[in-house]
């Protein structure tokens, strides 16, 4: 584990830029999109080692809250304040990005999107307590998908799953490597499950600690979630009804009673009133709620090295030993 | 002028009401349902089972039962509560501990629920006994429970 510090300021997405909302890097076509509260989208392209920024029309009339690139790094999803999802693809003729609307049945902001690795399916988890999975299939630039597991007919806006109890705002949603299960966390401080194999059965787990923001699927079976609790969380899901929770990722460093120095002693009366040894730290890395997981190092199937960012502006590297 | 500008009553429209796009919750029936059981719960109080102790247990599992939570009769909410409340305050002290231990993860979270609700009509006594239940209910759910009261839509 490894911790960096961006300084005092929160970190919202994975990236070193204060007024975006979110980021998204696409690793092969080394492409960067960005959205941000001005209800614009860019896609910067690396040009002679300066990254060289293209609107995207996206057309909303509400802050943009999330992006995500496809699989196949030839679209992109965004989610927006406006109720709805625009999926933007390049269109080679006029040298633009163009966008198609997912709206219905979405009935509040969109929180959080993730593709399938086939690369038509995406999830949204969004504040009206709902988690869906929509077809974002465009016939312009790809062929027709076969079935899936989620279903066989997948005509663009289609909604493959719609799970309606989720009990909270949806945080975040994740596919999990095969795309055969979609993991999602909640307000309600619970982690949830469906499985496509499985009739798309849904597996709850209510847990003990404050909600969790982002969950990230490091195996076929083992998922890490994060969020309020400052601390990631593993957890295991083996079919229906099996989804438990496995042990905290972050292990807390013993606070050594060591002999304090007259000089820090003074320190900390001056500064915290603290007249006494007092751990006044959160016992884990991050001092404050972690927002987002990113996978790192390895394959989506067997995740080496994943990091999360927070709101202390740090940003940690976790190693994971499956 | 020709236009009235004395009345005011312009302001006091619920502009919401006429909005197309309105967030409006799904509704789901709850018109049957009635709360838990109150001569099942009072007959659990009063039984004897052995010698001096009362079958409290078996009263706490009987008013969780059937909570009134899709129901938009506020009677029915208040009679539940009060019932639940009656059951907890027969609880002793030393003996809640054990009660909140015999409960499954959402009979806590259900009792959370009940707690809370409880301290928005604080009566004599009732606020102590709450708070007792609060601690040990906390324990055994940890805050997440707490959280769960807060973002549950349809309440008890």
């Amino acid at each position: 584990m490894s911790l960096y510090s961006f300084g005092l300021e929160p970190l919202s997405c994975h990236a070193w830029n204060k007024d975006r909302t979110r980021i998204d890097w696409a690793p092969e076509s080394n492409r960067i999109v960005t959205c941000a509260s001005d209800r614009n989208a860019y896609v910067w392209t690396l040009k002679d080692g300066v990254w060289k920024p293209t609107l995207v029309l996206v057309r909303i009339n509400r802050a943009a809250t999330c992006v995500k690139w496809s699989p196949l790094e030839n679209k992109f999803a965004l989610g927006s304040g406006a109720k709805l999802i625009s999926v933007c693809y390049f269109e080679k003729e006029n040298d633009w990005w163009l966008s198609k609307h997912i709206k219905k049945p979405i009935n509040s902001t969109v929180l959080s999107l993730d593709w399938h690795p086939n690369n038509i399916l995406l999830a949204a988890g969004s504040a009206d307590l709902h988690c869906r999975i929509f077809s974002a299939y465009i016939k312009d630039i790809e062929d027709k998908p076969g079935p899936t597991p989620w279903g066989s007919k997948m005509p663009f806006g289609e909604v493959l799953l719609e799970y309606k109890e989720c009990g909270g705002w949806v945080h975040s949603v994740c596919f999990s490597p095969s795309g055969d299960a979609l993991a999602w966390v909640s307000h309600n401080s619970a982690i949830s499950v469906a499985n496509a194999t499985q009739a798309k059965e849904v597996t709850q787990l209510t847990t003990g600690h404050l909600p969790l923001l982002s969950v990230l699927y490091v195996s076929e079976t083992e998922i890490v979630a994060a969020g309020h609790d400052c601390c990631p969380y593993q957890f295991s899901y083996k079919g229906p009804g099996c989804l438990e929770f496995v042990k905290k990722v972050d292990i807390p460093k013993q606070s050594s009673k060591g002999n304090m120095s007259a000089m820090q002693h003074f320190r900390n009366l001056d500064k915290k009133a603290i007249t006494e040894e007092e751990e006044t730290g959160l016992g884990c890395l991050h001092q404050n709620s972690i927002t987002e997981l990113c996978v790192l190092e390895g394959p989506k199937a067997k995740v080496e090295k994943f990091s999360s960012v927070g709101l202390d502006g740090a940003m940690v590297v976790w190693d994971f030993k499956h | 002028m020709s236009k009235n500008t004395v009345s005011d009553r312009f302001r006091k429209v619920d502009v919401d009401e006429y909005d197309e796009n309105k967030f409006v919750d799904e509704e789901e029936g709850g018109e049957n349902q009635l709360g838990p059981d109150e001569a099942e719960v009072d007959s659990l109080i009063r039984q004897y089972p052995s010698l001096f102790t009362r079958n409290l247990m078996g009263a706490l599992q009987a008013v969780l039962k059937n909570p009134p939570i899709n129901t938009k009769n506020q009677n029915v909410k208040d009679r539940a509560e009060g019932l639940v409340l009656k059951v907890l305050s027969s609880f002793k002290s030393t003996d809640i501990e054990k009660g909140v231990q015999s409960l499954d993860k959402n009979g806590v979270d259900l009792l959370m629920k009940y707690i809370y609700k409880g301290f928005e009509q604080p009566s004599e006594n009732s606020s102590a006994v709450l708070l007792q239940w609060h601690e040990k209910a906390l324990s055994a759910g940890g805050v997440g429970c707490i959280v769960r009261v807060l973002t549950a839509r349809k309440t008890v």
